[in-house]
């Protein structure tokens, strides 16, 4: 969970955006929230489109 | 026209080279210095905590 | 055996390799007598037209320092590669882009607005900028093209052996020289001049129980110079970091920033000491460790502070 934050943090100062990256806890014996949170965060990331470099202002002056 | 050009110059930090033009008499008729390099620490200091500027920016001369 | 022909060039570089091997002092004499120097910039007066003139791996060992951050410099990796038996990446900047990869933060044509526009020093109204070529009168005028992003020297040649630092110390770099001048040369890809152990494996400092309930700027504390800095809450990088500089940040009180690179098999110094920071974060609840995390200032730029080019993400989007 800290390692999750702490790399958001960077991640997000490299400009990877937010909806990228997520973390989720779920057990073997829970299939359909599994095919459902793959289903959400493929269709989520579908929209971002593909992750282009140089597309986006790199983080600005926080960078 | 004869053209002189000296490249690299040597025996400094950094990268220059100079072009000299000569006319018929082969006196100098233009000579430009030209610096072909570009590292960018204006922009890139740019977001890094003030106390880590001396450390990056020592690099920009090691000589 | 003849004496060995010694080439040391620098890319994107601040010439601290450079004078690197001339800190090994008075031992320059016995460098003298087992190699010639073929190719310096920084200390004798060849140019790039007598480097052409050579045959293909007339040059035994190359030294190349510095980032690749234009053609120029990929133009000169490639006649270097071609012209010597050896090519050794020479330091933090040629291995993973070094200080000057953290361009690789920036877009390209930000830095150049800031550095031909907007920089105090600078008048520019008419917003000239450098062109790869230019007609003056008498002729053409060259110069190389910017490239968008920092790369590292592997990324535009193949290179034969890794010597990091930043600088690497006088004592390893003699230590290689020695090695080369025996010619007993290391596997090919090898990092030399330096330890495959970390930062504290060899660092003195008193180390107890890695737990930290607070980060600090060095300003905001007064750093005990016996106990190990990270525990003080100083992002110290040496848990990731290779060895082998003798511990120069750390002796004086300042937390290692990395610049020996990961050791082997770390594919990313800054998800590895991500990693090992956040296992080190002291928090009984989740804001807690919001809070501590959140003072842990410009994360990317100090875990990455050598290394963004050579990095799994390369450059900043
Ligand atoms: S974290 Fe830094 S100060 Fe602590 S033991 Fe490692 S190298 Fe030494
Ligand atoms: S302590 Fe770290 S940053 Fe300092 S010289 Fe050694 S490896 Fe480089």
């Amino acid at each position: 969970m800290r390692r999750y934050r702490l790399m958001k943090k960077v991640l997000e100062q490299l400009g990877v955006e937010d909806e990228r990256v997520r973390l989720e806890w779920i057990s073997s014996a829970e299939g359909t929230k599994f095919a459902k949170v793959m289903a959400e965060f493929t269709e989520q990331v579908r929209q971002l489109g593909p992750f282009k470099q140089d597309q986006k202002a790199a983080a600005g002056g926080e960078g | 026209m004869k053209r002189i050009t000296i490249d690299p110059i040597t025996r400094l930090e950094g990268h220059g080279r100079i072009e000299i033009f000569l006319d018929d008499s082969g006196a100098v008729e233009n000579c430009y210095f030209q610096i072909p390099e570009l590292r960018g620490f204006e922009k890139f200091c740019e977001g890094r905590p003030a106390e880590e500027v001396p450390q990056i920016v020592s690099r920009i001369c090691g000589v | 055996m003849s004496k060995l022909k010694l080439a040391s060039y620098w890319a994107a570089a601040c010439g601290g390799c450079d004078v690197a091997i001339l800190d090994i002092n008075e031992k320059i004499i016995d460098l003298a007598n087992v190699a010639d120097i073929v190719f310096w910039p920084l200390a004798v007066d060849f140019k790039y037209a007598d480097v052409e003139a050579y045959a293909d791996g007339y040059i035994d060992v190359c030294l190349f320092h510095g980032a690749i951050r234009n053609s120029e410099g990929e133009h000169i990796a490639k006649l270097l590669r071609q012209k010597s038996k050896v090519l050794v990446a020479f330091g933090s900047c040629a291995i993973a882009g070094g200080i000057p990869g953290l361009a690789n933060f920036k877009r390209r044509d930000d830095i150049l607005d800031r550095v031909y526009i907007q920089s105090d020093s600078t008048q520019n109204p008419e917003r000239v900028f450098p062109v790869t070529r230019y007609q003056v009168l008498e002729g053409e005028l060259e110069l190389p093209e910017f490239y968008k992003e920092v790369k590292c020297l592997a990324d535009v040649v193949d290179v034969d052996y890794f010597m990091p630092g930043c600088p690497p110390t006088a004592t390893q770099v003699w230590a290689v020289i020695q090695v080369i001048a025996s010619g007993n040369l290391p596997p090919k890809g090898a990092f030399v001049g330096c330890s495959n152990k970390t930062m504290c494996d060899e660092c003195e400092r008193e180390k107890t129980e890695k737990k930290v309930k607070k980060f600090y700027r060095p300003h905001e504390i007064m750093v005990d110079p016996k106990k190990c800095l990270l525990e003080q809450g100083l992002t110290c990088m040496g848990p990731v970091t290779r060895a082998g500089c003798g511990n120069q940040c750390t002796s004086a009180n300042l937390p290692c920033r990395g610049c020996y690179g990961p050791v082997d098999g770390v594919i990313d110094q800054g998800a590895k000491y991500i990693s090992a920071l956040a296992s080190v974060v002291d928090a009984d609840t989740p804001e807690e460790a919001d809070r501590i995390i959140s003072e842990i200032v410009d994360p990317a730029g100090t875990f990455y502070r050598y290394g963004l080019p050579g990095s799994l993400l390369r450059r900043a989007k």
